[in-house]
């Protein structure tokens, strides 16, 4: 599980390396404005998701989770590093980011979402950072759902995505 | 946002992604919960009429994460009795917190820390946001009457 997350971490810092190095102009953007982005592009993942789009609401749920990461690393280059705003706009961002996609799926993720979101008050009270990756999460949830169209467990992912 | 733009978002919402509840009550749950938060200006309405906007500060712990925690615990609750009504609350609440943080300077962590974020996606000039609010509003305004038309809860 730790060899797979440590794949994963760095194959998506690879994206994000990839996609700096292409669009150089990003670095000129306010980082505050890349974690708005990927906010404003959350309805449309609820909207596609309430649909059922399985795969185009995963592939919104990572445009999205890459605007995210994005902003942190053009914060960095711009040495916009004032971490405790940055925290405050990424966390509050992606609390109501996955408020917002909890909206289309079970009621198990909207309980997961204010646990979370109380997570998130605790750590800002504390100043220590401990939150659950809920859309991150989400979208591997979404992956094995497509994948697995076919077989048996199919059903029981449906009913924790989608039941209400 | 604007009152009205709240109102259009959060109905815009509930038709688009949950057509299967749609009824003249569940519309009319997402508008209040849509514009109930907006309650806590109404102390500060004198200073808003003199400077044209309500500030930041106007907001209460209601308006920001910990009104957002209090308002989905009261949805899902209310879920327990009625599922589409709590759902059409959720709906309306959450879109309220969305459209706030995403266009005006807001203190997410209120009472916990005072600190101001603004994602910088609307202007900031008085005059630049009214027209930005104004245009946003009425295209959600139009999308939303053609939806409910072309459903046929709502007949002019």
């Amino acid at each position: 599980m730790q060899a797979f997350r440590g794949r994963a971490f760095s194959a998506f810092s690879m994206i994000q390396k990839q996609v700096l190095t292409r669009f150089p102009s990003l670095k000129q953007v306010d980082a505050n404005m890349i974690s708005g982005l990927s906010l404003a592009f959350t309805p449309i993942a609820y909207l596609l998701l309430s649909e059922k789009a399985i795969l185009a609401s995963i592939t919104t749920i990572f445009f999205v989770l890459l605007l995210d990461a994005l902003d942190g690393s053009v914060a960095r280059a711009k040495r916009q590093t004032s971490s405790r705003e940055g925290w405050m706009v990424d966390v509050s961002v992606d609390r109501i980011s996955e408020a917002i996609i909890c909206l289309a799926l079970s009621r198990v993720f909207i309980l997961l979402t204010i646990f979370n979101m109380g997570l998130a008050l605790l750590s800002c009270h504390y100043k220590k950072h401990a939150i659950i990756p809920l859309r991150q999460a989400t979208l591997l949830i979404l992956i094995a759902y497509y994948l697995l169209q076919s077989q048996p467990a199919f059903f029981i992912l449906d009913q924790i995505l989608f039941c209400w | 946002m604007n009152t009205l733009g709240h109102i259009f978002f959060a109905n815009l919402l509930l038709v688009f992604g949950a057509p299967s509840i749609v009824s003249p009550t569940t519309l009319m749950a997402t508008t209040l919960a849509a514009v109930i938060t907006d309650l806590d200006h109404v102390l500060h309405l004198r200073t808003a009429m003199k400077t044209h906007r309500f500030k930041s500060e106007t907001r209460s712990r209601w308006h920001e994460l910990p009104g957002l925690l209090l308002a989905m615990t009261v949805s899902t609750i209310v879920m327990l009795f009625s599922a589409s009504l709590g759902r059409a609350l959720l709906i309306g609440f959450v879109s309220h917190y969305f459209l706030d943080l995403l266009t005006r300077p807001t203190r997410p962590f209120y009472p916990l820390s005072e600190r101001i974020v603004f994602l910088g996606l609307a202007p900031r000039n008085l005059k630049k946001l009214t027209a930005y609010d104004t245009v946003l509003t009425v295209i959600m305004g139009v999308i939303l009457i053609a939806s409910l038309q072309g459903q046929g809860i709502l007949s002019v």
